[in-house]
C-alpha cells in the first residue's frame, strides 16, 4: 500500500496552489479550492491511488511555474476553428465554462485536476464548429500546468493530435466535449521522460456523437494518465485503443473509466501493454453502465505482457452496472509470450531475440494506428532492442 | 549423402518415452511417407526434427546434411535447411505475414551470408507464390494466420515452404481438415517444390534438385496425389514397416491392425 498516506501528511490546498490573484467568472476560485480541499482526504485513501504516491505529485504542482504554460497549435487557422484564452472570454462564455468545468470533473476521482486549475489561473479553450479537414496538433511545453477545452458543436468533427515532449512536471487537464452528432479522433502520444507527468483527459458525449483515442505511452518517472469518458446521451460511441511500455525504474499509472450515463451507447477499449523491465505498470479499467441505460454495450480489455519475471504489471477491472439490459465484457490478463508463436518463428529460421521482439511489437501493435504510431513503434523498438 | 539420417531415436516427451528406436535415411529427390494410428508418434516425430522445446532426445542421432542437429535450437536447423510445416499453424495478430516472411528469408539469407532480397523482389516472388496457390494478396497486410481459415494456414504453410526453399519439408498432417479443392492446390505445391521450383519462379535442373520430402499423414488420400518413393507405418514409437506406395493402399483397405507393434 506504498501510495497510501495519513491524510494528516497532506498539504494545504493553498500550499499547492499558491494565493489567489484575480476573480475569475470562469474559476470559483473559493468553491473549487473548497472541492478539492474535501475531496483531497477521501483520495489518498482511495485504491486508485494504491500504487503511485500522491504527496510527491502535490509537492511538484506546489513547485511549479503558476499560470497556464503556453501550447502550440497548428491548424488552428482553419474554418470553424477558434482559439480563445479562458480570460478573453465573454462574461457569459466564462460562466459557461466554468458550469462545464464544474460539472465535468469527478473531484473523488481526479482531485489533482482541480489543483491543476487552481495553479493554473488560466487555459486555452478551443472551439470547433464545422467538420475540418487538417488535424489540429496540440504541442505542449516541456513542463507546467496546461488546461485545454476542446469544445467541438453539433454535427462539426475534428482530429485531435497530441504530442508531449515532457522532460519536467507536466500536468495536462483536458476537456473535450461532444455535442450531439459530433465526431472526434485524437491522438495522443507520451514517449519522453518525465519529473511527473499527471493528465486528466475527461471526454464528454452527447447523442450521436463519436469519439476515437489512440494512446501510445511509456512509463516515466511518475507518468499518472486518467481518463474518463462519459456517454451522455443515446447513439454516443466511444472506442479507445492505447498502447504502453515500461521500461527499468519506470512508472506508469492509468486510470480509465467509462461511464454510460444513457441507454444505447457503445464502448470498446482495447489497452495493451508491455512491461520491458524492473518498472510498475498500473491499469485500473472502470466501467459504470448507470441505471435506466438500457442496451449499453461496453467492453474493455486489458492484456499485459511482462517480459522478464522482475516486470510488475497490476490490472483491475471494475464493473459497475445498475442496468439489466446490457452487454458487458472485461477482461484482464497479464502473461507472457506464447510459447507456440515463438517456437513457429524460430522453426522459420528467425533467431529467438528476434522472434521474441517481433512478438512484443505485435502485441502492442495491435493497439496502435494513427499519425502517431511511427513514432511510438520507432520508441518502443528502441525499448527492445 | 542423405539428406538426413535418423538412427536409434528415442524421445520423451513429459518423461513419457514416444519414440522408441527411430531409423530412418533420406536421399535427394526422395519423398517418404509416414502412416500411423493416432498416437503412434507421428507429430513427435515432426516436432522433434524441427526442435520443438519439450521433446528430449534420450538417445539416438539426428544427422542433417551430416550434421548432428541435436542439439541445435529450432532457428538454427531452419537456418541450415530445415522445414516444418506445422499441423496447426499459429495464429499471430499484430505480426503481419509481410513482417514474417520477411523476418524469415532476411534470417535465412543472413545464415548464408547473403544480403536481405531488395523488397521488391521479395514482393513480387510473394504474389507470384500466392497466386499459385490461390491465396488472396491481400493476406500479407494480415497478421500472421489471423483469421484464416484451415485451408488457408495450410497453403499459407506451403507458400512459406516454396519462398524458403529448403533442403527437407518435413509435413506434418498438412492434408487434416482440406476439402479436395485446397488438398490439390497443396499437393501440387509440394509436387512442384519436389521437382525444383525456386522462390523466384524458376525450375532446377532435375539433376541439381537435392531437395526431399517427408509426409506425415493419417490417410492415404494425400498419397494420391504426391506420390512417395517409399511408405513407412509407425506404430508404438517405431517404424514397423516400410514399402512403397503399395504399403499405403494395403494399410487404406486393411487399416493397422495387422501389424505387429
Amino acid at each position: 500500500m506504498a501510495g497510501l498516506v495519513n491524510a494528516a501528511r497532506l498539504p494545504a490546498v493553498a500550499d499547492v496552489v499558491g494565493t489567489t490573484d484575480a476573480t475569475r467568472r470562469w474559476l470559483d476560485d473559493a468553491a473549487l479550492r473548497q472541492r478539492a480541499a474535501d475531496a483531497l482526504p477521501g483520495v489518498v485513501t482511495r485504491e486508485t491511488w494504491k500504487y503511485t504516491p500522491l504527496v510527491p505529485f502535490l509537492e511538484r504542482f506546489a513547485e511549479s511555474e503558476p499560470g497556464a504554460a503556453a501550447i502550440e497549435l497548428s491548424g488552428a487557422d482553419q474554418p470553424g476553428v477558434t482559439v480563445t484564452a479562458f480570460d478573453a472570454l465573454s462574461a457569459e462564455r466564462q460562466d459557461q465554462l466554468r458550469r462545464a468545468i464544474e460539472d465535468a470533473i469527478a473531484p473523488e476521482r481526479h482531485a489533482l485536476a482541480d489543483l491543476a486549475l487552481l495553479r493554473a489561473r488560466g487555459g486555452w479553450l478551443v472551439e470547433v464548429a464545422a467538420k475540418t479537414d487538417a488535424p489540429l496538433k496540440i504541442r505542449y511545453p516541456e513542463a507546467g500546468v496546461v488546461p485545454v477545452v476542446v469544445v467541438v458543436h453539433a454535427n462539426a468533427s475534428a482530429t485531435l493530435v497530441e504530442h508531449l515532449r515532457t522532460r519536467d512536471f507536466l500536468a495536462q487537464v483536458t476537456h473535450v466535449d461532444l455535442a450531439a452528432g459530433a465526431r472526434v479522433e485524437h491522438h495522443r502520444a507520451a514517449l519522453e521522460p518525465d519529473v511527473g507527468h499527471y493528465a486528466l483527459l475527461n471526454v464528454r458525449l452527447e447523442r450521436d456523437a463519436a469519439y476515437r483515442l489512440t494512446q501510445s505511452a511509456t512509463g516515466g518517472r511518475r507518468r499518472r494518465l486518467e481518463t474518463h469518458v462519459t456517454l451522455d446521451g443515446g447513439g454516443a460511441t466511444a472506442e479507445l485503443s492505447g498502447a504502453y511500455l515500461v521500461e527499468d525504474g519506470q512508472h506508469l499509472d492509468q486510470q480509465l473509466v467509462i461511464e454510460h450515463r444513457q441507454g444505447h451507447t457503445r464502448s470498446h477499449q482495447k489497452f495493451h501493454g508491455i512491461g520491458a523491465g524492473k518498472g510498475r505498470s498500473v491499469f485500473n479499467g472502470r466501467i459504470h453502465i448507470h441505471r435506466h441505460a438500457p442496451a449499453s454495450d461496453a467492453q474493455l480489455s486489458n492484456r499485459n505482457l511482462a517480459l522478464p519475471p522482475e516486470a510488475e504489471m497490476n490490472t483491475k477491472p471494475e464493473l459497475e452496472i445498475y442496468t439489466d439490459d446490457v452487454r458487458c465484457a472485461h477482461g484482464a490478463t497479464v502473461g507472457r509470450l506464447s510459447d507456440d508463436a515463438l517456437f513457429y518463428l524460430t522453426a522459420r529460421g528467425i533467431p529467438e531475440p528476434e522472434a521474441r521482439r517481433l512478438l512484443a511489437y505485435g502485441f502492442v501493435g495491435e493497439c496502435l494506428d494513427g499519425p502517431l504510431a511511427d513514432a511510438a513503434v520507432q520508441r518502443f523498438r528502441e525499448a527492445l532492442s | 549423402m542423405k539428406i538426413i539420417e535418423i538412427n536409434n531415436l528415442h524421445v520423451n516427451v513429459e518423461g513419457k518415452p514416444i519414440l522408441r528406436g527411430v531409423n530412418l535415411g533420406i536421399a535427394p529427390g526422395e519423398v517418404h511417407a509416414i502412416m500411423g494410428p493416432n498416437g503412434s508418434g507421428k507429430s513427435t516425430l515432426a516436432n522433434v526434427l524441427a526442435g520443438r522445446p519439450g521433446y528430449e532426445i534420450v538417445d539416438g542421432e539426428l544427422v542433417f546434411l551430416g550434421q548432428d542437429v541435436a542439439a541445435m535450437e529450432p532457428e538454427e536447423r531452419a537456418q541450415s535447411g530445415l522445414f516444418l510445416a506445422f499441423q496447426y499453424p499459429v495464429e499471430i495478430p499484430g505480426v503481419s505475414n509481410m513482417e514474417f516472411l520477411k523476418g524469415a528469408l532476411d534470417s535465412l539469407r543472413a545464415a548464408r551470408e547473403e544480403p536481405p532480397l531488395s523488397t521488391v523482389e521479395f514482393m513480387k516472388r510473394v504474389r507470384a507464390l500466392a497466386a499459385r496457390l490461390d491465396l488472396n494478396p491481400e493476406f500479407l497486410k494480415r497478421g500472421v494466420n489471423e483469421g484464416f481459415s484451415g485451408g488457408e494456414k495450410k497453403r499459407n504453410e506451403i507458400l512459406q515452404m516454396l519462398l524458403l526453399e529448403p533442403r527437407l519439408a518435413v509435413l506434418d498432417e498438412t492434408d487434416s481438415g482440406l476439402d479436395i479443392d485446397a488438398l490439390q492446390v497443396v499437393a501440387r505445391g509440394v509436387n512442384d517444390y519436389r521437382d525444383g521450383l525456386t522462390a523466384a519462379g524458376e525450375m532446377l535442373d532435375p539433376g541439381q534438385v537435392e531437395r526431399a520430402v517427408l509426409l506425415i499423414t493419417h490417410y492415404q488420400r494425400l498419397l494420391d496425389h504426391i506420390v512417395p518413393d517409399f511408405v513407412h507405418v509407425l506404430t508404438g514409437g517405431r517404424i514397423v514397416e516400410s514399402g512403397d506406395r503399395t504399403l499405403a493402399l494395403k494399410l487404406e483397405e486393411q487399416g493397422y491392425a495387422w501389424l505387429a507393434s
